[in-house]
């Protein structure tokens, strides 16, 4: 993968990355609140347990997974956590 | 019942004996390493995918999850393990958001704690002072809490005094952490992890199995626990009570976003060794925690059935009553085996950083500095430097570090042994508290160029007196939780503050380290 990138080129993607995980993070709350409160007074049940659990909790579940993969194949990067150091700029005085 | 208790204690016993072993192991293993300090708190940054999921899961996931939690899921229904579902973001928001930031920080600072962080990116002794304190307040007392947790449980279940409980486990998570420093916690942090995973599953099974099915077990509900598959239901008792939507959806906030401000799991930050193993543990993770919040709360919901007539004192007693009598001795010491390892994996982990924070805030920062360079007066980390320059103080370290844990280690037992009423009052603040104080010097410090300590300082303490206060007076509307209000406006303080008292151009060395 690219891990040559510069400093602020990596800077840049963390902030990419951090994006995006509070966009998946956002998808869920909303899932999970939309689908608890908006099927709540829904009859459908599930091996018993009512649908607006199942779609909400497990659910959730369901869609972090597949969120998370997403990010990590799609949006996050491998790069270098080390070379920089080698500058020794922390070394100064 | 009398053999079952011994088999439980021999499984228990054996279990916390294989924890100490692997204290001792890595205590053997890595000795006379190069760099200590590094070593000893976050294990030379070495942590792979698996190892760094699990030690992010296990001190995430605590005595309560256990216990506590499932417990009210057993009067509370579904809505409880909806709760409980919420925390599915936890390691996927703490790697994703902080992740990177503080791999590349911390190795730029040579960093092992998240004070170490403070001090670089805020250059300011108040702010590593007030969130120090904060830190090790907050955490022994909920050591503290955790502590009287698992002896409370092996007490139940082995009919073994408080006390002596309290003694076996707690010597053992004190001597694993003490010895085998990060490297061992995050060990111990994977093998507890897939012991709670096991847990989680046995807990199901017998369950299910016990109630004849899903089917009946749902009949029985529907008689037994009304509204229990409600969204919102609340306790159990002659009207069916609700839970203010304010309050279900601001778990969101104390349980969702809120824990980026968690120094115990953003430390974790510091230790893994590439990007690769931290977008893994991402994965993991998220799939272990699931598995874990959600079976565990659903166990508990579908268990009020078989503890409808037990006349319990309270619902903790729920899962251990449940355990002990339907389970196999085998079963039941291996599941139980999970909210200790639940407890030992928060605590060593509140251990280490504790320990950390105060060895080098307080010993190398400010004790031996004052002995070496006395004349300097700036706030700059000057461990790594001073173990180098100064073989003689770096020589002590070790066994200073270990002496530090142990201290703090025994001090916490003992405190459990007889807690002050203080304690209990504190914890109620304590994993709020921790969010309140950290969320924006952490985040706002990460991604905000102009936040300086003046904003740091002023939204924390803003945060920390609104949650306290909000916490104490329930006037926030719709039942909204005290973090949501802290967290708002400590962000507002912190911006606004940030914004006013700007410089012109932030410290040059400061925006080389972090950003």
């Amino acid at each position: 993968m690219n891990n040559k990138m510069s400093k602020s080129e990596k800077e840049k993607q963390i902030r990419r990355e951090a994006k995006a995980t509070i966009i998946l993070f956002l998808i869920c709350f909303v899932w999970n609140v939309g689908c608890a409160y908006g099927l709540s007074g829904c009859s459908v049940r599930v091996l018993g347990l009512p649908l607006w659990w199942v779609l909400s909790t497990p659910g959730v579940f369901v869609i972090a997974i597949v969120g998370v993969i997403f990010l990590v194949r799609k949006v996050f990067v491998d790069f270098d956590l080390d070379e920089e150091s080698e500058g020794g700029a922390h070394h100064a005085e | 019942m009398q053999s079952k208790h011994l088999i439980v204690l021999a499984i228990l016993s054996a279990y916390l004996l294989i924890n100490l072993g692997i204290g001792i192991y890595i205590n053997r293993k890595t000795a006379g390493e190069e760099n200590f300090l590094s070593s000893y708190f976050v294990g030379s940054r070495g942590m792979g995918g698996l190892v760094l999921a699990m030690t992010l899961v296990a001190t995430y996931t605590s005595a309560s999850s256990f216990l506590g939690g499932p417990g009210l899921a057993s009067t509370f229904g579904l809505s409880q393990s909806w709760i409980a579902g919420v925390q599915i973001g936890a390691t996927f928001l703490t790697l994703g958001v902080l992740g990177k930031k503080f791999a590349l920080i911390s190795r730029r600072i040579q960093g092992v704690t998240i004070s170490d962080y403070l001090r670089a990116r805020y250059q300011s002794g108040a702010v590593v002072v007030l969130c120090g304190l904060a830190l090790v307040v907050f955490f022994i007392t909920q050591m503290i809490g955790q502590f009287i947790g698992g002896a409370t449980l092996i007490q139940t279940v082995t009919g073994v005094p408080y006390w002596a409980g309290l003694l076996l486990f707690g010597a053992v998570v004190v001597l694993y952490t003490a010895f085998g420093g990060f490297r061992a916690v995050v060990l111990t942090d994977t093998l507890q992890g897939i012991v709670m995973t096991c847990g989680t599953f046995l807990m199901m099974f017998f369950i299910i199995r016990q109630c004849g099915g899903m089917e009946d077990i749902v009949n029985q509900l529907n008689v037994s626990n009304p509204g229990w598959d409600l969204m919102g239901k609340g306790a159990y008792g002659k009207d069916i009570a609700v839970l203010q939507p304010g309050y279900m959806v601001s778990y969101w906030v104390l349980v969702g976003i809120a824990v980026l401000g968690l120094p115990q799991t953003a430390v974790r930050c510091m230790g893994f060794k590439d990007t690769r193993s931290m977008h893994r543990a991402m994965i993991y993770g998220t799939v272990v925690i699931g598995i874990l919040m959600i079976g565990m709360h659903l166990a508990g919901t579908l268990a009020y059935p078989l503890v409808e007539n037990a006349n319990l004192a309270s619902t903790d007693q729920v899962i251990p009553y449940v355990v002990m009598k339907y389970m196999p001795g085998w079963a039941a010491g291996f599941f139980l085996a999970a909210p200790l390892a639940a407890v030992m994996s928060t605590v060593d982990s509140l251990l280490i950083l504790s320990s950390a924070t105060i060895l080098k805030d307080l010993y190398l920062n400010y004790i031996v500095k004052r002995k070496v360079c006395p004349e300097e007066e700036d706030v700059r980390d000057v461990s790594s430097e001073l173990m180098k320059t100064h073989p003689a103080a770096a020589a002590n370290v070790p066994k200073i570090s270990f002496g530090i844990t142990a201290v703090i280690g025994i001090l916490t037992c003992l405190i459990a042994l007889n807690p002050p009423d203080v304690i209990a009052w504190i914890n109620l603040f304590a994993f709020g508290g921790l969010e309140a104080t950290f969320f924006w010097p952490i985040i706002g410090g990460l991604y905000w160029r102009k936040g300086n300590s003046k904003a740091c300082l002023a939204s924390t303490t803003v945060g920390l007196i609104t949650f306290v206060f909000f916490n104490r007076v329930k006037i926030l509307p719709l039942g909204i939780h005290e973090i949501v209000a802290a967290l708002v406006l400590g962000g507002i303080v912190y911006f606004a503050v940030g914004s006013a008292t700007a410089q012109e151009v932030p410290d040059e060395d400061m925006l080389e380290k972090c950003f």
